[in-house]
């Protein structure tokens, strides 16, 4: 069998992966046409509202995050694959058909999803220069595809793709055999990660001080929509991080060894559990900055309604990609747990309680999340709208969107990731 | 005696109904008494783990009946089944299976918080299979920063810590080099001798199937030999083993 055509067969054979990788990246592709579009698109928006410099700097800034995670979400394409070309090495396989594997497989995704991609964001751009145009009260000139934005994003989407297969190869490059087979792929748990790279250790619960009390400090200020947009994020950035890293393994630790050793079900969900958040911390962080600092804005151009419903784009952007990338990363680490799973089952697990572990550590994960995302948001919003800043329809539009996609996306991950480990366990 | 398995007329058919049917046994009779130290053999795909794994109740045979402690198992619902695996049988496998998201101490204590054990006496359990198994050190490790020597003694010491009726190990020493499979070996027959429990043991390894009392030899489904080590020494009864195993080899040869 030549490399392309088994390229294809493993793509098939891993299409419930596949179809994850698919969905995230027409999602990325489709946000970035619709950005490309009201950047360089001069009739996207009413004359009387052309973007000034910080609305298109933050459309350019969505559009680098997009592409950001992009090469996240190919880090776990690839981490599937990490055993295959383990083998591959093995057996000696020259490094051009290792690559011409990844390539084969890369490109043919990309190929499938540029055109949907490419299509939904011109799709969004006309929804969003019709509702701009409404809101406006200036008539609709009707809305033309834009050839020089489909051309920016197939430029983009193509550089992007042209860095993908940078990585594959620097994946290949990098990896040794024994690790590309899988014997070190847990989570490296060590005493390194109690320090930082000063000579002096920093207690964990100092973070959640620092935490707390900067939005005690915040919400007392007067500047709120500024204090929160500078100092806020800032905040989020140097805390978020170390609290999922460092202070809630510790006290997921203690709880384990003393409340939950004698807990069948705990036990094993809060080990799960302490493995999945550390794999999301950096999504985590990426998603509280993002929802905070577009709530601030959407705060700032509260009474421009055009800027609004950009920065309203902007918000729904970054809850949907980095909803899914959680969803996907999520699902990749719940693959690996197909043999512990099977282990639990032998040892005397029923199916029942194992469907509790799997619920219970869904549920656990997404209340965290949520809470430790939307605990700064949620207080500059109930601030920002007893001071009369926003109103308190639109506060709780913004929320309930973003809990919505929580919502449908844990409900997606607790089938996959179920149905995954019972078809193991049966 | 008493009998804790006892297999009537057993066997196992994969994708029954299909064209990719496949029997891996095929109509097997065993009892296995308490006390027992039992050594199953035979070439890869003979069926040896399948065997294994229907004798456990994990895998579910397609014909026959299996007792356990008088009980039919085809009888009991997934609860007692479930119960009965972590109550009465410890497992020791080739790859460990140690859950890696757990703590060495974890580990070793998930077999008692099973069995529903307060918290302090699953502390002085482990602690005391740990220090038997000097694996101490390793506690408030995890599976990933310890060796295979390592892991497969805090294997041992789960499946030690609820003191099962019946040890069923699949290949243990498949892994450990000859220094790490002589302790492993030497632990399991100082289990039997002392403390009577019975061990079903499935290796490739002549070596490790002199350890046992009885050595099953198993073929395309069926048990065709079984030896008794009786009154011979190790040395004699490894080489009896030795006899039976390249007598297929020898064959195949012929042919």
């Amino acid at each position: 069998m030549n490399i392309r055509r088994f390229s294809f067969t493993i793509l098939k054979k891993e299409k419930s992966h596949n179809l994850f990788y698919m969905l995230f990246l027409i999602v990325s592709i489709t946000f970035m046409t619709l950005f490309i579009n009201i950047i360089t698109d001069e009739m996207i928006l009413p004359p009387t509202m052309n973007l000034d410099g910080i609305a298109t700097g933050i459309c350019m800034i969505s559009l680098v995050i997009v592409v950001v995670i992009g090469f996240y979400a190919y880090n776990y394409f690839l981490a599937i694959k990490l055993k295959l070309i383990g083998i591959f090495k093995l057996s000696g396989t020259y490094i051009t058909s290792m690559l011409q594997f990844l390539f084969t497989q890369t490109f043919s995704l990309y190929l499938v999803c540029i055109p949907i991609g490419i299509l939904l964001g011109t799709g969004g751009s006309i929804i969003f220069s019709k509702f701009v145009y409404q809101i406006s009260g200036v008539s609709y000139p009707g809305f033309q595809i834009s050839l020089k934005a489909t051309i920016y994003t197939l430029v983009i989407v193509l550089v992007q793709a042209f860095y993908l297969a940078v990585m594959a190869y620097g994946f290949i490059h990098r990896h040794e055999i024994k690790t590309l087979l899988g014997y070190q792929q847990s989570k490296e748990h060590g005493e390194e990660a109690h320090y930082l790279n000063f000579n002096f250790e920093i207690p964990s619960w100092l973070f959640v001080i620092i935490f707390v009390g900067a939005l005690f400090l915040l919400a007392t200020s007067k500047n709120l929509v500024e204090n929160f947009l500078v100092y806020g994020n800032v905040v989020l950035i140097v805390c978020i991080g170390k609290i999922i890293d460092k202070f809630i393994p510790k006290i997921n630790s203690y709880l384990r060894k003393q409340k939950c050793i004698t807990d069948k079900i705990n036990l094993i969900t809060l080990a799960n559990l302490d493995v999945t958040l550390s794999r999301c911390a950096m999504l985590l962080q990426v998603l509280s900055f993002g929802l905070l600092f577009t709530i601030c804005y959407i705060t700032a151009y509260a009474k421009s309604p055009g800027d609004l419903t950009l920065m309203y784009v902007v918000y729904l952007m970054i809850i949907i990609v980095l909803s899914l990338s959680i969803m996907y990363q999520v699902l990749m680490e719940s693959r690996t747990r197909n043999k512990s799973f099977k282990q639990l089952a032998k040892i005397g697990y029923t199916k029942k309680e194992i469907t509790s572990v799997i619920a219970k550590e869904v549920f656990l994960f997404y209340l965290l999340i949520v809470f430790l995302s939307t605990i700064y948001p949620i207080t500059a919003l109930i601030l920002f709208v007893s001071s009369k800043i926003i109103s308190a329809f639109l506060a709780i539009q913004l929320i309930t969107f973003f809990l919505f996609v929580m919502f449908v996306t844990g409900i997606i991950v607790y089938q996959n990731y179920k149905n995954m480990i019972y078809q193991e366990i049966e | 005696m008493k009998e804790i398995i006892k297999a009537s007329n057993v066997s196992k058919v994969y994708n029954q109904g299909t064209n990719a049917a496949v029997q891996a046994i095929k109509r097997v009779d065993l009892t296995i008494y308490e006390g027992e130290f039992v050594a199953i053999m035979g070439p890869s795909g003979a069926g040896k783990s399948t065997l294994l794994n229907v004798l456990t109740t994990i895998d579910t045979p397609t014909t026959g009946e299996i007792m356990i402690d008088d009980v039919n198992i085809s009888l009991m619902d997934e609860k007692k089944r479930s119960e009965f695996r972590y109550k009465e049988l410890g497992f020791i496998y080739q790859d460990y299976n140690l859950l890696e998201n757990l703590t060495i101490y974890e580990n070793i204590a998930l077999s008692l918080t099973m069995t529903k054990e307060s918290k302090a006496e699953i502390e002085r359990r482990v602690n005391q299979v740990a220090e038997r198994l000097e694996v101490s050190e390793l506690l408030d490790k995890y599976p990933n920063e310890c060796s295979g020597g390592q892991q497969q003694r805090v294997a041992i010491a789960r499946t030690l810590a609820i003191a099962p009726k019946l040890i069923v190990a699949d290949e243990p020493t498949g892994n450990l080099d000859s220094k790490n499979s002589n302790e492993v070996m030497k632990l399991l027959v100082q289990l039997n001798k002392n403390e009577t429990t019975t061990l079903l043991i499935v290796t490739h390894d002549s070596m490790v199937a002199s350890y046992a009392k009885k050595m099953l030899y198993i073929n395309d489904g069926v048990i065709e030999e079984e030896l008794l080590r009786g009154n011979q020494t190790k040395k004699e009864f490894f080489n009896a083993i030795v006899d039976i195993n390249s007598k297929e080899i020898f064959i195949e040869d012929l042919l």
